[in-house]
């Protein structure tokens, strides 16, 4: 065997290759004895590098449902009937003395009672806000953590660290994570795919492309974002005299000349790039197929409450079911605007209609056609809301907040019905059970059949886990 | 005991010398780390009971009560759920299935008797009755079969009869008909089946009910009656 490097390789790119090799030779020797299943040739992105997973998996997809902004937990899933009689009276300054707040540092702190009356909702009567009459409807099918907390307190950070694990960007997004330990299924569609909406009217934060990131891993486990409205991906379809055929003898050629650049100069991203012409030459199929929904019955398009291609929340619920048919992994639908620092009582009520049919929809859509069981429903912000108000953005609202917020979880293995955790009598802090972030993450990976403990990547001389330096725990009291 | 090529396996009374506590104890990215294949490490406890054993001279008879400083291990589990036969003598077979038929036979834990999932969600229009037909070889080793919007008809569930440890079994959108599910009712592990969106009515899974394991039928956007209120 010969290591020796040609003068064009990057210093990188050939540690990185001799790395492999090594690796490659010593698992091949091992597997000899044991097996020569992992020897075939089943496409190789299919096979992630945790195979056999240690543990059976729960959960063999996710969905994931990020509320851009950061929900008040106190006018969604944390009933506070204290805070409402406090309402106006000065914040307890045991709560908050020493505290770091974003924008309400340094203002005097005010409670600010709960904005909408909480109702009983399913068997199990549980309380959350009367905007949520459709998640009401399915309460019983979902495990609300009211302890939720995390790190961050700005926007970008805390969605970085609610997808990296790590407040600063550079760390591979989960959804990348996961395909990269579990390999992508679809062989015609990206493991991971986004998708972002926005209600109509104001215009949220921006989410950046980074928030999908593969990090330090390879850039083909990135997120793939798809659009909802127009075409769903950009330059889809071949220009008018380009036959199917023509086109693919073109990625052909273009593959045969990188694999001929590849050999020579050994850099892993000709690679990434190789898959990355296959993979679009297959989603000039399949995405006009995925998107297509007049196979989709009336009765469905009324479940979720959408017309077809509006890039509504509701239509990529409805797309995120299909995915999740076609075998993608790992899907982020972001609704943006959550943001409510004012016009907390006009606004978030218009969030609340733009999500709240349409979750529920997802939910009853994957039950009723048996899908519910192995895929894994995740709704959050990135932070919760303060229980005080604040009035200096003009009408009164309230600031981010990472002692407490809420968040709920459905399917893959979680309880149904179940409310877990609790915050402080004026919602100010988690008191019981306590989660992190990084629990979640474990807790997602875990279901995933993922050790995450186990599930590291060589990074800048440390074993990089999603689950951080201080790892995660397993949520072990939402697990059914 | 014997050892390998690289010498004895234990040193007695020098566990920092014996190559089986330098295996569990080195770096776990570690090529040589043991348990290898991403198994889960031995547990602190674990370590110090080689590392106890060792140093108090390795006796193949000793017990563990005897040595000074052992922990005290937690009693082992019950024994695991066999699902199916061990795959591993048949792990060549299995490669050559998946490269010839395009489908994936993936085990479902790193326990071999845990059986394996037939997936097929990477590209189903390849998997039809035909490749059904011939995956003979490791039915009794399939205990999920994953189908849905495959090109199967009931010509494949003569097949998928054949898959004796089957628990799970995903139909939907396939071309299935009430003729062809009653063949699965010797299916007696099939804990659940997945008809939605297929031709299939009351009279299809009728049969059913004589399978004592099943739990879980689905047959939304089918023929079949709405089960009534409870």
């Amino acid at each position: 065997m010969n290591y020796f490097p040609t003068p064009f390789q990057t210093r990188r790119a050939f540690l990185g290759r001799v790395s492999h090799g090594v690796g490659a030779v010593a698992l091949a020797s091992l597997l000899e004895k044991s097996s020569s299943l992992h020897a075939a040739s089943v496409r190789p992105a299919a096979r992630g590098v945790v195979y056999p997973l240690p543990l059976p998996q729960k959960a063999k997809r996710v969905i994931w449902l990020t509320m851009a902004g950061g929900p008040s937990q106190f006018e969604t899933f944390d009933p506070k009937p204290k805070l409402a009689e406090l309402h106006g009276e000065a914040m307890p300054e045991s709560l908050t003395r020493g505290q770091q707040l974003a924008q309400l540092q340094g203002q005097r702190l005010v409670c600010h009672a709960p904005q909408f009356p909480f109702a009983k909702f399913g068997k199990n009567q549980t309380e959350i806000c009367s905007l949520f009459p459709h998640i009401g409807s399915v309460v019983d099918d979902i495990c609300i953590i009211r302890s939720m907390t995390t790190d961050a307190i700005n926007h970008d950070p805390a969605h970085m660290f609610m997808n990296t694990g790590s407040q600063i960007a550079g760390r591979p997004s989960m959804g990348a994570w996961v395909n990269y330990g579990l390999g992508s299924e679809a062989e015609n569609l990206p493991g991971f795919v986004v998708m972002v909406s926005t209600g109509p009217g104001r215009s949220p934060q921006p989410i950046a492309t980074r928030q999908w990131s593969s990090g330090f891993l390879p850039s083909r486990f990135q997120g793939v974002q798809l659009n909802g409205r127009g075409d769903a991906v950009h330059y889809l379809t071949n220009p008018g005299r380009v036959s199917r055929a023509q086109q693919g003898a073109d990625v052909q050629a273009i593959t045969a000349l990188n694999r001929q650049h590849d050999a020579f100069v050994h850099d892993p991203e000709i690679a990434t790039r190789i898959a990355q012409y296959e993979m679009a030459f297959q989603m000039q199929a399949s995405v006009p197929e995925l998107t297509d929904l007049r196979g989709e019955d009336a009765r469905t398009l009324a479940l979720y409450g959408c017309t077809p291609g509006d890039g509504s929340f509701a239509a990529n619920c409805l797309l995120a079911r299909r995915l999740a048919e076609r075998g993608v992994r790992f899907i982020q639908l972001y609704h943006r605007d959550w943001d409510h620092h004012s016009l907390l009582k006009e606004e978030l009520p218009l969030r609340a209609k733009e999500v709240d049919q349409a979750c529920a929809a997802l939910l009853t859509d994957l039950k009723q056609r048996g899908m519910l069981d192995d895929t894994l429903v995740v709704w959050t912000g990135e932070f919760g809301r303060t229980p005080m108000s604040q009035g200096n953005k003009g009408t009164v609202g309230r600031d981010h907040h990472n002692k407490s917020m809420s968040m709920w979880l459905a399917g893959g293995g979680v309880q149904r019905g179940r409310v877990y955790g609790a915050t402080d009598e004026l919602g100010y802090a988690a008191m019981e059970n306590i989660c992190t972030v990084h629990d979640l993450h474990a807790t997602m990976l875990h279901q995933l059949g993922i050790r995450p403990d186990a599930f590291t990547v060589k990074f800048q001389g440390l074993d990089a886990k999603l689950t951080g330096v201080e790892g995660g725990g397993v949520i072990e009291g939402i697990l059914a | 005991m014997r050892g390998g090529e690289g010498g004895g396996v234990v040193k007695a009374g020098a566990p920092k010398a014996s190559e089986l506590f330098i295996r569990v104890t080195m770096d776990p990215t570690d090529e040589e780390f043991m348990p290898a294949d991403s198994k889960p490490p031995l547990t602190p406890d674990e370590v110090k009971v080689l590392e106890v054993w060792i140093a108090a001279g390795a006796s193949e008879t000793a017990l563990l009560s005897s040595i000074k400083g052992a922990p005290a291990l937690a009693a082992p589990q019950g024994p695991t759920v066999v699902l199916a036969p061990d795959w591993h003598p048949r792990a060549l077979q299995i490669a050559q299935l998946e490269k010839t038929l395009g489908l994936r036979l993936v085990p479902r834990s790193h326990v071999p008797t845990d059986g394996l999932v037939l997936r097929t969600a990477s590209s189903p229009g390849r998997c039809d009755d035909a490749a059904l037909a011939q995956l003979a070889a490791v039915a009794d080793l399939i205990v999920e079969a994953e189908l849905a919007r495959t090109q199967i008809t009931d010509a494949g569930l003569t097949s998928i009869a054949a898959f004796a440890n089957l628990r799970t079994l995903d139909l939907t959108r396939t071309a299935v008909t009430s003729a062809g599910v009653g063949k699965l009712v010797v299916l007696q592990k099939l804990q659940a089946i997945n008809l939605t969106s297929t031709a299939v009515d009351d009279a299809g899974v009728a049969p059913l009910s004589s399978v004592a394991s099943l739990k879980n039928v689905w047959t939304f956007d089918t023929k079949v009656s709405p089960p009534g209120p409870p």
